[in-house]
């Protein structure tokens, strides 16, 4: 009984940080509740778990719910994953913007000048890329 | 020394990391052909950015560590602001030779062609490893498979690219995945292309920084998690 009520705590403190997040993404609140809401179901009516596996072709309940939380957990390290290079990528722009910001010239020599291109082939158009306003003027 | 082409029109990049005791040596000798050199030096810890400063370069840091693909980005994105013709990469562990800038600049003007690759399997690799030499074949087999691109050596980080190309590659890829990202982008843009020979010797130092049969792992982890997180 004791690891019942452990279990069932955990789940709907799980649950309190799913709906904490329903303005930032509707997924996880979705995702969050689903997974508690199962959870203490199956803590409550374990043999409801092995019905189901038998449904699915599944030898035990234990056997369901530890590959259920193994795909759980695959998405839930990918999505982390996406929100990592999300955050690397809002690190490159800063870092580059303050990199083109603060050019270090060599001493006794004037900025670099580029010869116009010459060939009609190569446009003069301006760049309109990612962090221009960083970039020194010409 | 480059045809019709002046040598003030090209800027090369030089990505840098920790690369002190041999930076000063390739910026000078980059130039004495090009004077326009860019040094990113991608956060290091010891005096890249003063050696390349003294070397007669420009340099630009960044506060951290972000890779090489970073670097070159923001080398382009330099070079393109300063009106660059013509925007060559150059590796800054000396492993490449300057001469072979205007042998691509060359090549690039009378084939009309918008990229050119260096390959060291069409020239010459002095001093290449035969595990170092496996790795970058299954780097072109890669390459091959996953962009359609016909190149012999895919993670050669001697290029040139023309100012319209370069308008066009953006660079996403962080780290080591960015030349695959590069092949990619060249044949998402329908940029022609055409591969020379050039000449990469292999020093102590530059055996160290080198693509591991792991790193190769790890790129295509990065490209494969990179086109999730572009479609997430």
């Amino acid at each position: 009984m004791g690891i019942k009520i452990l279990l069932t705590v955990g789940l709907l403190t799980f649950l309190f940080y799913g709906t904490s997040q329903r303005e930032k993404s509707r997924f996880v609140f979705h995702a969050t509740f689903a997974i508690a809401a199962a959870g203490v179901f199956f803590v409550w009516l374990p043999e409801q778990a092995n019905h189901l596996a038998h449904l699915l072709g599944v030898g035990r309940g234990a056997d369901l719910i530890f590959y259920c939380w193994i795909l759980t957990s695959l998405i839930v390290a990918v999505n982390l994953h996406v929100l990592i290079r999300a955050n690397l990528r809002l690190t490159t722009e800063l870092a580059r913007h303050l990199a083109l910001s603060n050019p270090l010239e060599p001493p006794e020599q004037p900025p670099a000048r580029f010869a116009a291109p010459s060939s009609p082939q190569y446009p003069t158009d301006d760049y309109k890329g990612a962090t221009p306003t960083g970039a020194p003027p010409d | 020394m480059n045809g019709s082409v002046d040598p003030k029109s090209i800027c090369v990049v030089v990505a840098a990391f920790n690369e002190a005791c041999v930076i000063g040596r390739v910026i000078a000798d980059l130039r004495e052909t090009y004077p326009n050199v860019v040094v990113v030096d991608d956060g290091s810890s010891d005096a890249t950015a003063a050696c390349a400063v003294a070397a007669g370069a420009v340099v630009l840091r960044h506060p951290v560590n972000l890779g090489q693909g970073a670097a070159l980005q923001t080398g382009i994105i330099y070079a393109l602001a300063r009106r660059a013709a013509f925007v060559a990469t150059f590796d800054a562990d000396g492993q490449h030779s300057s001469a072979d800038i205007a042998r691509m600049v060359r090549a690039l003007t009378e084939h009309n062609a918008k990229v050119a690759l260096g390959s060291r399997f069409l020239g010459n690799a002095v001093g290449m490893s035969l595990s170092r030499r496996i790795t970058l074949r299954l780097a072109v087999l890669f390459t091959r498979l996953t962009t359609g691109l016909r190149v012999t050596d895919a993670h050669n980080g001697l290029r040139l690219f023309t100012r319209a190309a370069a308008l066009k590659i953006r660079i996403t890829q962080n780290r080591m995945a960015h030349a695959s990202e590069i092949s990619d982008q060249i044949v998402r843009h329908q940029l022609k292309y055409i591969e020379v020979p050039v000449t990469i010797t292999y020093t102590p130092h530059s055996r160290v920084k080198g693509q591991t049969l792991l790193g190769a792992a790890d790129i295509i982890g990065e490209l494969v998690l990179g086109k999730l997180a572009r479609g997430n």
